[in-house]
């Protein structure tokens, strides 16, 4: 046995757990190295003094000059642990952390009620006047058509309304009247208008004698009338007699010379005619001699 | 518009803290999305696009505001609606509460925190999309926003010590 090896059963050898044979060659080790013995005794002695407890924050500057501030790093993995991302090891040394640190557990507990409650803030609802103002903003040229439009087609309802409420008034008819003779005094009986004299031109014409009126001016037009008209008629009847006389003198030479070939056919078809019906008389009278004689 | 006006909002609301000035600004980024809608490739995701058009918009605002006294602040009852009408008074009421707890705490996180919770936890960006629109490595965008967690966590404990018990 050498010094590894006893050092490796020392705790054995000093509780009576060795087997026979291991114990005596660790005590023929131990006869012969110094400082196995030397630790030996030290082991010995103690078992026999009291523990004493360890000074309160120990662990944790241990932990701060090993591995940094616990919080802190457990601050540094919370919310991929909140969010499930975080690897089971270091997941799992979390949770020891956590069972022991309220206020990192606390800090768990918020972040993981905030990944629910935060997405809610996403939306906020503006009044109702938003979407108004931003489509004026947006849409003007076609806001200001539209306003128009929709001005023009309520003054024309309003119109309309009003004229139906004039009209369902009784006195309408007599107003109307009033109004219209107004019109027409304005417009015929001032000096000043255009139409002043219309009424006057128009009385004038009706006590007049329209037909003498009608003749004087058929009397004015007439010379002139015949001296446009009458060359053009003869000119025109001139032409229309040449031209019937054409054709009148076409038709007789086309219709004389169809006619000639009619007569020779009617004439060539009436001697055939003629010659078959006296071959026939003939050939019918041998025929009935010939009968009798074989009779006899 | 009327399907994103409320995250539109709601950014607004976690950078200016204060209902009117959100209000404005939502209006504000709502006609740039309108104007630079052109600029918008299909085959991106919209709300990426739209919330770093938002997000421009607000440090825009936020930097006008330094240049200016701050305006009044609302109190966030006044301020806040609640998006639907939950089933019951007691829900609606717990769930005020909390709204009301969360943002209380959250005003007291510095503005990038601020920032990076709304982007990743409120509003659901990927760590890639964070990285892309604040120009920041992911292994940042991780880290950050795990610190502003344990911050924000801490500060509504702090606040209502019973949260999450």
């Amino acid at each position: 046995m050498n010094c590894r090896d006893l050092i490796a059963r020392l705790d054995d050898l000093n509780a009576s757990r060795l087997r026979p044979s291991e114990r005596l060659e660790a005590e023929k080790h131990l006869a012969a190295c110094g400082e196995c013995r030397d630790l030996q005794a030290l082991i010995a002695a103690g078992r026999d003094e009291r523990e004493i407890e360890a000074p309160p924050g120990l662990l944790d500057d241990v932990m701060a000059r090993t591995s940094g501030d616990t919080c802190r790093s457990a601050h540094r993995l919370l919310c991929d642990h909140v969010d499930g991302a975080l690897d089971p090891v270091d997941d799992e040394l979390l949770r020891l952390h956590l069972n022991d640190c309220a206020g990192c557990a606390g800090t768990a507990l918020a972040l993981a009620r905030l990944t629910a409650d935060l997405p809610a803030l996403a939306v906020l609802q503006p009044d109702d006047r938003f979407v108004i103002e931003v489509l004026a903003r947006t849409t003007r040229r076609e806001r200001f058509a539209i306003g128009w439009a929709a001005r023009l087609v309520a003054a024309g309802q309003r119109l309309a309304s009003g004229w139906q409420s004039l009209m369902q008034r009784p006195r309408f008819a007599f107003e109307g009247a009033y109004l219209g003779v107004i019109f027409l005094v304005l417009l015929f009986g001032i000096p000043t208008s255009p139409l002043a004299g219309v009424p006057q031109q128009a009385l004038g014409l009706v006590r007049g004698n329209p037909v003498a009126g009608l003749r004087e001016v058929g009397e004015e037009v007439a010379p002139t009338i015949r001296i446009t008209v009458r060359p053009r008629w003869k000119e025109k009847g001139a032409e229309l007699a040449g031209a019937a006389r054409d054709l009148a003198s076409d038709v007789a030479r086309r219709s004389s010379g169809r006619l000639d070939e009619w007569k020779s056919d009617l004439g060539t078809l009436w001697d055939r005619l003629t010659s078959e019906e006296t071959s026939s008389e003939t050939n019918g009278t041998a025929d009935g001699a010939d009968r009798r004689e074989g009779e006899e | 518009m009327r399907r994103y006006q409320s995250r539109v909002y709601s950014v607004a609301w976690h950078y200016m803290r204060n209902a009117e000035e959100a209000r404005d600004l939502a209006q504000e980024i709502f006609v740039r999305i309108y104007e630079r809608l052109e600029t918008f490739r299909g085959e991106q995701a919209f709300l990426p696009w739209m919330l770093r058009l938002a997000r421009n918009a607000c440090i825009d605002a936020l930097r006008r505001r330094k240049a200016r006294p701050p305006a009044t602040d609302v109190a966030i009852d006044d301020a806040v609606q609640l998006p639907s009408p939950t089933p019951t008074p007691e829900q609606t009421s717990a769930a005020r509460s909390t709204r009301e707890l969360l943002y209380r705490a959250m005003e007291r996180l510095s503005e990038s925190d601020r920032e990076i919770l709304m982007l990743k936890e409120i509003q659901g960006l990927k760590v890639e999309e964070i990285s892309s629109l604040l120009k920041v490595p992911t292994g940042t965008v991780k880290s950050r926003c795990n610190r502003a967690r344990i911050e924000l966590a801490a500060c509504v404990r702090r606040l209502d010590p019973s949260y999450g018990t």
